[in-house]
């Protein structure tokens, strides 16, 4: 995105300032949305100090467990996501186009419904259970604790990482490595001193993503009961009258994440290089052993992140529905969650034309600041921001709290930088010539934004649009903090399905999930991310 | 944009500019917020700290039969709790519908709940009701330890809570320490074993490495499936397992009487002082504690119903009042945060 910046904002800069009134108008979306929960978090965790009741040596266990699952979950991600990135750009690997699609498919997975598929299959009644003991192997071990935590959180930032390097390894320069080879460096040489170098900042880029999103999950380690920090932050909240002793424990949370933010500041480094002519890379022909050895590892890929998940999912609820449990009023459910899904998701993408607009030249500082302030609520464990924002919409007359009107604002605030983003990356490509023809076609500012600006900026913002309202459809913490009195979306039915025992409403509610957001998912894959052709 | 779509697209702009002006401060003077409007319509909010399939049949029937709209927010007893005592007088709940007499006595004790008249309080036996009848008594629940019957015998199992810090048990046992019916009965073991003896017991079965879970349900499941040896839960989980399966995986052990992990703790109701509908709230928890609700917890969910002459679940002992009282009702609401505490403390968090 950055590169994009470069290239165009000069040439924009000189034309079409919008007015101040927007950045004006930006800034106070971005303090009234994004700034009281910080101020909440802050201050409260200032005040409530270390009031908790944890033991120092249980607090350095979590901490530990924490740093453990993050570091452990990052490294394979990156690795087994290159991997994959490399396989599917590289090699003549027959099939590389479809597989790159089904590697990106769990996307619309999140982490916690990959873990209560882990859980139907694992333990004494889990389905592999069933497959090993009929071959005469024990039952498969129950899926808890540190495995179980880092292989569902593994395979749900696969597509990410996988999605990052393969948009990097497409815009590399081949001329670098075509001279290398040329120069008689061998393939494996020119992986290594060539390609990997280029790869440094997305993969720093993927790192960090991966990590932040490990130490703010929340669902996956609950249902694999894994001993992290924001599960005892909710235990704090849930086991308690008194709300101190989880900001105490939100405050170390924060700080972790807030050192990853600055570490990907740091590493997010300078722009790599883009091809100039848009030209195929040089792909790795492989021989029959490679093809064996490369296809093992898609589809091995492909088995345990999408068809195995979704076939244990699907069994539950098969077996559920024809055992006749009753799933409860999960279609009433289902509606509930597309439509926050969907007036987040206009809110959100509303509330993003005027941040986008004012800070997608990087000039304005007003403009910098309300693109800045939603990324940082955005990055913190939402878990935290949420139980500031119920500080806050406690603090606000009573029609606020509880209200949908109040989660269609958070979950705005918390996924704001996903429109801004994809409004941005439109804003930077419209070339400056059509306003400038506009302009001299005697329209007004005004006139020339809606007539073109809007024109052009259409498909990206409904892009946007598309992806907020899947991670909202997804999103768990906030919602099970500030869900206005009964309403359940199918988020909470799947992580309140295991302390209850009912595997098969889960699995029910899961499916459901996934079936929600399956068509966006590809939807918003077809309109950003290519594998090209060779 | 469609027209439709504008339309939609109005109502949070709307609320979002009411939400800017409300967080930076300025325009609305506070006399002219909107909390002061009561709500008019028929309907009664209802905070439901228990399972959301025992209850709701109970809602729909009290819907159906006096034309009221309830809306219930299902949750974890004590995070319900925790949400009223941040709401305060401003809470849209009516009535608070708890798994036990622990977190609904923390709302007593703030004094966030009303009186119950004497119709209601003479329904179920005397003294399960708060320390000036709050809230009252609907069914109760025994606390056991579930085995798997196929995998071990009962003779070998702990007659004490004691026990279960021994080597014997090391990484055996399943308990769910931030659940409220754990909380219930830490709060309860503080009551009658006084605060020292509760805070050994923790502090050693954190020890001895106990499996953590977040419900016990869960803990039957795991037993059942054969993955965990025995676990502290309720004593509905088995009877309503092997009522739903046929099969018998898991089977309800008690503690000798007069051990601290033979309680009987009866699940509560109570109405909030600020309720702006008492009169269709109390008709609810009458409602509650009529012989047709009663015999649909006996039947379906497994408890003893309070109210008397409605029956006791099969296979389980008669109703003892005695050991309910034996909680000390009155006092286990002022233990909760002590019982908080001592779990935290315990690194059982």
């Amino acid at each position: 995105m950055t590169d994009h910046r470069r290239s165009f904002s000069s040439r924009v800069r000189k034309q079409l300032r919008p007015p101040p009134l927007v950045a004006i108008f930006a800034g106070i979306i971005a303090i009234a949305l994004c700034l009281p929960p910080l101020v909440v978090l802050v201050a409260e965790s200032a005040t409530a100090g270390i009031t908790t009741d944890i033991p120092p040596a249980r607090l350095v266990e979590l901490l530990g467990g924490t740093l453990q699952l993050i570091i452990i979950v990052t490294a394979s991600t990156v690795l087994l996501g290159t991997t994959t990135a490399l396989l599917v750009t590289r090699t003549d690997m027959p099939g590389r186009r479809v597989l790159s699609l089904l590697v990106m498919i769990p996307l619309a997975l999140p982490a916690y419904v990959l873990a209560i598929a882990l859980v139907g299959m694992g333990g004494g009644g889990g389905l592999v259970t069933q497959f090993t003991t009929a071959i005469g192997f024990g039952p498969a071990p129950v899926a808890q604790g540190l495995w179980a935590a880092v292989v569902c959180l593994t395979l749900s930032n696969l597509p990410i990482v996988h999605a990052l390097v393969v948009t990097a390894l497409n815009r590399l320069d081949p001329a670098l490595e075509e001279s290398a080879r040329l120069l008689g460096d061998s393939p494996t040489r020119v992986f290594f001193r060539v390609i990997v170098p280029q790869l440094r900042t997305p993969l720093a880029t993927a790192a960090c993503i991966v990590s932040l999103y490990t130490l703010s999950d929340f669902g996956a380690v609950s249902v694999l009961r894994y001993d992290s920090f924001t599960r005892a932050v909710y235990s704090q909240f849930r086991g308690g009258v008194d709300l101190a002793p989880a900001f105490a424990l939100s405050g170390v949370l924060i700080s972790m994440a807030m050192a990853l933010i600055v570490l990907q500041a740091v590493l997010r480094g300078r722009p790599m290089p883009v091809a100039s002519i848009a030209r195929p890379p040089l792909t790795l022909r492989l021989s029959v052993t490679g093809r064996v050895a490369a296809g093992a590892v898609l589809w091995a890929v492909v088995l345990t992140s999408l068809v195995a998940p979704i076939a244990t999912l699907a069994t539950w609820s098969v077996r559920g529905i024809v055992s006749g449990v009753q799933p409860g009023p999960i279609l009433a459910e289902t509606a509930t969650t597309l439509q926050f899904a969907l007036a987040a998701a206009a809110v959100t993408t509303l509330l993003a034309i005027p941040i986008a607009l004012s800070s997608y030249r990087g000039t304005s500082r007003i403009g910098c600041f309300a693109e800045t302030l939603p990324w940082i609520t955005h990055s913190l464990p939402h878990l935290a921001i949420g139980l500031g924002y119920l500080v806050v919409s406690i603090a606000l007359p009573s029609v606020f709290y509880q209200s949908s009107g109040m989660l269609i604002l958070v979950y705005a605030a918390i996924f704001l930088p996903v429109a801004v983003g994809a409004q941005q990356l439109a804003l930077r490509q419209i070339d400056p010539r059509l306003l400038e023809v506009s302009r001299t076609l005697g329209h007004g500012v005004w006139s020339t934004s809606l007539r073109v600006g809007v024109a052009l900026v259409w498909r990206a913002a409904m892009t946007g649009a598309l992806l907020v309202a899947v991670l909202v459809s997804q999103e768990l913490p906030a919602t099970l903090l500030l869900r206005p009195t009964g309403t359940e979306t199918l988020a909470i039915r799947v992580w309140g399905a295991i302390p209850e025992g009912q595997l098969t409403t889960g699995s029910i509610a899961a499916i459901l999930l996934v079936a929600l957001a399956v068509p966006l998912v590809a939807a918003h894959h077809r309109a950003t991310l290519q594998v090209r052709p060779t | 944009m469609t027209s439709a779509g504008r339309l939609r697209g109005l109502k949070p702009t709307i609320v979002l500019i009411a939400a800017v002006l409300a967080l930076t401060g300025c325009g609305v003077a506070n006399g002219s917020s909107p909390a002061g409007v009561p709500h008019v319509s028929a309907s009664l909010v209802v905070y439901v700290g228990r399972n959301e399939e025992h209850v709701r049949p109970i809602i729909e029937a009290f819907e159906a039969e006096t034309g009221v709209t309830v809306d219930a927010l299902y949750g974890s007893t004590g995070e319900l709790a925790t949400t009223i005592l941040q709401e305060g007088e401003a809470s849209p709940a009516d009535v608070f519908f708890a798994q036990d007499p622990v977190y609904i006595g923390a709302l007593v004790d703030v004094g966030l709940l009303a009186s119950l008249p004497n119709d209601i309080i003479t329904r179920v036996p005397e003294g399960i009701s708060g320390p000036n009848n709050e809230w009252v008594g609907v069914t109760a629940r025994r606390r056991v330890m579930v085995y798997n019957p196929n995998r071990m015998s009962e003779t070998n199992l702990p007659q004490s809570i004691y026990e279960l810090t021994g080597p014997a048990w090391n990484g055996r046992v399943g308990i769910a320490p931030t659940h409220s019916s754990f909380v219930s009965f830490v709060a309860s073991m503080i009551a009658t074993e006084g605060e020292s003896s509760t805070r050994d017991w923790l502090t050693s079965i954190a020890a001895n490495s106990p499996v953590l879970f977040d419900g016990n349900h869960e803990i039957v499941e795991a037993v059942a499936a054969g993955d965990l040896d025995v676990g502290l839960v309720n004593h509905y989980y088995a009877l309503q397992m092997a009522a739903e399966r046929g099969s018998i995986d898991v089977s309800n052990h008690s503690f000798q009487p007069g051990d601290p992990g033979d309680v009987l703790m009866p699940t509560t109701i109570g109405m909030l002082e600020s309720s702006a509908h008492q009169g269709v709230a109390l008709d609810f928890i009458r409602f509650v504690l009529r012989d047709s609700s009663q015999k649909h917890f006996l039947e379906n969910v497994k408890e003893y119903p309070l109210v008397q002459g409605v029956g006791t679940p099969q296979g389980e002992r008669p109703l003892d009042v005695e050991l309910i009282r034996n909680m000390r009702l009155t006092e286990v609401g002022n233990n909760l945060t002590l019982a908080t505490s001592l779990i935290a403390q315990a690194g059982l968090i």
